[in-house]
């Protein structure tokens, strides 16, 4: 009886030891180094929830948090991701893909097909973010385009019918952020009907939480502020040594203040809308370095072609002979090169033989004399810059005085960002001229004529021109459609001439996207691949891709030591 | 002051020479600071540069449209005594540009609310005690409970950004005070036996309130309105600063200082002459208002 009494003791004391050492070993697991960690201040990310967000501080984020079937390559190509590999009918309109057994959300549960079902559904149901291009809808609302349906076979294999043969489905496939539907289902707010009996669909909860895969969580979302994200120790993929521990996007607090947190390693990488002189400063930063590549972003005027003086197509080619295009490239952004048209030049399916504009004053004269504004001085014109990014006024100014050398009077208005999406919703609150940055949201030229010119975008800051061709809109819903790589390209090609022709925008440049990053501790792949002199055009957020970065923590302590 | 003696006498017999010798007097008080003197020259030079802006003006083009990538960010030299910004252009000349409009900007906002403010006040005044003056007077105390550069902000920034509307802006938050400076000096001098004999001769409110009661006020009124042309252009400042003034490509003081901030301090000329420019405005203002305060102080000294 003793015996027995000592052994229970015994028990009680090795377990009372016991307990801090498992709570030891626990902790330690889950432990991360708060000096391992990414941060950058493009923007605070308004939306992480892929079925809302799509500018470039969005798709930072989300990208992080979500995974994807297919995940692109920094060369621009893809490869498979949760998706181990697909299928594809001799129709071109049934997809299935096979999926990754074992990937776990960061709640613990399992990804199935009825996930990826679900999200695709959430997405089209809610039609914002990337939804319209997976999926193109009449003004009868039948869909025309892109996804019709999606159906889970088993619980690894997922089928995609479309509605028509869509070229560059795969790698438009990127926009397809897999959520996981439980989690969702049981945030939803249902005293909010937007949609049905789904409620607010998981939009409100979604704001400030993940219900992701990816290789980070959302720790800590503050509104109008940042993002920190951390390391989801269970991600399918598995880990590199050194791999960053967080991540933080946040706010741009102003050039002075980025110079500051560079020099005390607060910051590990710039936002790139910095003017050249703040460049030139950072490299002064011992252990910064700055990278500048093309990108497939491109910055131009949009006219507005339903108000005067920007309906005559003659003022518009007017405007865009008389653009000094050399002073934009060479003296504001030296990295940028002149645009070749409407799509990037690093985007597959760029047509290099379209007429460029030039500073021409003779044939900006002439075209002015063929339009109904002929002989008349001091033509009014509007012009919106967006306040967040300080070069563009160089541009708006420059525009200023190359429009006063063919007698239009141009006005110049300094617009938040948020401002020029209001005015963009109404042709006529648009302005005659908006000087903007778009960005292909999947790799190839389709992407970029469908944002920009297809009539769906209209009333959107993608497309201040107001075109509305149905010409346009059906030669682009063609190429999409085309299967056959080479066929698609040449009708790619055909719509650039067409564009080119109609002058509905002022194709200024296209983007070299420079960043100031901490070189010596940080290791970033994009930068590796920019100094070896590759070209390197990664959809718009996947630059910033954390988990294959690496953060030198030691390296880090020794050099703020100094 | 046997000059002074002289003077008088000859005074008498000659009107002209009555107000050259009131003058006279006048400027010896206004004189005896030098600081005074001082802030007359900085007002005449300001007002000298504004006028003749275009022809003073090292690039008067600078002003306007005009772009030069190519010589951008040059540090102060004999070219460009002030260096030139961002845009490749003379900040010398921007200033000097620059003058016109913050100038014409006190000018168009004391002209408004100095009369209408001193109206309202007198009238105030002279009522006081009745439901006249709690009108006016709760009306403007509403108006003086709103700091005045919030108050300028808050409407500048409803209306579109142009020069004539942050005029408006700033208007609708000054004429308040001088109403109210009007009111306690009315308020006070009604009471003086002056102003009772003339009610009691029968004289008119008009005449009452014009010919006896503003001509005692106008020297605090002066004072204030030589001080208020700084203070205005500091605010204009403001205004500008935050994008909510003149519009580019036309140099205003404060858009010029923030585009220059985001440069410091490695080109720090950018914002640095801009920001004494205003200072130079405001402390010659008011110099110029500490001397016409004591020229105009009826104290003999």
């Amino acid at each position: 009886m003793k015996n027995l009494k000592s052994l229970l003791y015994l028990i009680i004391l090795v377990a009372l030891l016991a307990i801090p050492v498992i709570g030891i070993t626990a902790a330690s697991a889950a432990e991360h180094n708060p000096e391992s960690i990414v941060r950058w201040c493009e923007d605070w990310p308004t939306y992480i929830d892929p079925a809302v967000g799509t500018d470039f501080s969005d798709t930072m984020a989300i990208v992080q948090l979500y995974d994807t079937l297919i995940f692109p390559n920094l060369d621009g190509s893809v490869r498979p991701h949760v998706a181990e590999k697909w299928d594809i009918s001799d129709d071109f309109l049934t997809y299935t893909f096979y999926l990754r057994k074992g990937v776990k959300f960061h709640n613990g549960d399992e990804l199935t097909a009825e996930d990826v079902v679900f999200s695709t559904e959430r997405l089209f149901d809610i039609g914002e973010g990337f939804a319209y291009i997976l999926q193109t809808k009449d003004a009868q609302g039948k869909i025309i385009a892109g996804i019709e349906s999606v159906k889970a076979i088993d619980d690894y294999t997922v089928e995609f019918k479309l509605a028509r043969p869509f070229g560059p489905f795969v790698p438009a496939l990127v926009r397809l952020y897999i959520l996981n539907k439980s989690q969702v289902m049981k945030n939803i707010d249902k005293s909010n009907a937007m949609y049905g009996e789904m409620g607010d669909y998981g939009k409100k909860w979604l704001l400030t939480n993940d219900a992701g895969s990816g290789p980070y969580k959302v720790k800590e979302m503050k509104m109008e502020e940042s993002l920190l994200g951390e390391k989801f120790d269970d991600y399918w993929d598995g880990w590199e040594e050194g791999a960053p521990d967080f991540f933080k996007e946040f706010a741009f607090p102003g050039e002075v203040a980025i110079r500051t947190m560079m020099k005390n390693q607060e910051l590990e990488i710039t936002s790139e809308t910095l003017p050249m002189e703040a460049y030139a400063a950072l490299r002064e930063i011992p252990g910064v370095e700055t990278i500048a590549y093309l990108s497939t972003h491109n910055l131009q005027i949009m006219l507005n072609t339903r108000v005067p003086p920007t309906d005559d197509i003659h003022f518009r080619k007017a405007l865009s002979w008389a653009m000094d295009y050399d002073v934009v490239v060479n003296d504001i952004w030296p990295y940028y090169v002149q645009s070749v048209g409407p799509v990037p030049q690093t985007l597959p399916g760029h047509n290099k033989d379209v007429l460029q504009y030039s500073y021409n004053l003779e044939k900006a004269k002439e075209e002015m004399a063929k339009s109904a504004y002929a002989g008349k001085e001091n033509i009014p014109f509007t012009l919106s810059w967006c306040a967040e990014v300080p070069d563009e006024e160089k541009v708006a100014l420059l525009f200023q005085v190359n429009a006063a050398e063919i007698g239009i009077d141009v006005e110049i208005f300094k617009k938040p960002f948020g401002l020029m999406i209001d005015d963009a919703q109404t042709v006529k609150t648009t302005p005659n001229g908006s000087v903007v940055y778009v960005a292909a949201h999947y790799n190839e030229a389709g992407s970029m004529l469908d944002t920009r010119y297809h009539s769906k975008s209209q009333g959107t800051w993608e497309q201040c021109e107001w075109l509305g061709s149905p010409n346009i809109d059906t030669a682009i819903e063609v190429a999409l459609a085309t299967v056959d790589e080479d066929e698609r390209f040449k009708e790619y090609a055909e719509i650039q001439n067409t564009l080119v022709d109609l002058a509905p925008t002022i194709w200024l440049a296209d983007q070299a996207l420079e960043f100031g990053y901490q070189a010596d501790y940080l290791v970033w792949p994009l930068a590796e691949r920019v100094k070896a002199g590759k070209s390197s055009s990664p959809p718009m957020g996947y630059s910033f891709y954390v988990r294959d970065m690496k953060i030198l923590v030691e390296k880090k302590a020794e050099l703020l030591k100094k | 002051m046997t000059t002074k003696g002289m003077l008088t006498s000859s005074s008498l017999e000659n009107p002209w020479a009555r107000t050259l010798d009131s003058l006279k007097r006048t400027w010896y008080k206004f004189s005896r600071n030098w600081l005074s003197v001082l802030g007359l020259v900085m007002v005449v030079t300001i007002f000298f540069l504004a006028v003749f802006a275009p022809y003073v003006a090292p690039y008067p083009q600078h002003s306007g449209k005009f772009v030069d990538f190519k010589s951008k960010n040059q540090p102060p030299s004999w070219q460009h005594l002030m260096g030139t910004d961002t845009i490749g252009r003379d900040i010398l000349s921007r200033i000097i540009f620059a003058f016109r409009n913050a100038l014409l900007m006190a000018i168009v906002v004391l002209a408004i609310s100095v009369p209408f403010g001193t109206l309202t006040g007198l009238t105030a005044g002279y009522y006081s005690g009745t439901w006249v003056e709690t009108v006016i007077m709760r009306v403007t105390d509403v108006f003086i409970s709103i700091p005045p550069i919030i108050l300028a902000l808050s409407i500048a920034a409803m209306l579109k950004p142009t020069l004539m509307n942050s005029m408006i802006a700033v208007t609708v938050s000054w004429w308040p005070w001088y109403t109210r400076i009007t009111y306690s000096l009315a308020s006070s001098i009604k009471n003086e036996y002056y102003v009772q004999a003339a009610e009691l001769t029968g004289a008119s409110k008009i005449y009452i309130l014009f010919r006896e009661i503003l001509p005692n006020c106008s020297s605090s009124l002066l004072t204030k309105m030589a001080l208020d042309v700084g203070w205005v252009t500091l605010v204009g400042a403001a205004l500008s600063f935050v994008g909510l003034g003149e519009q580019p490509p036309k140099p205003a003081l404060g858009t010029m200082i923030a585009e220059g901030v985001e440069r410091m301090p490695t080109q720090w000329w950018i914002a640095l002459f801009p920001a004494l420019a205003i200072m130079f405005v405001v402390l010659g203002f008011n110099l110029f208002g500490d001397g016409i305060r004591d020229a105009l102080s009826p104290e003999e000294a």
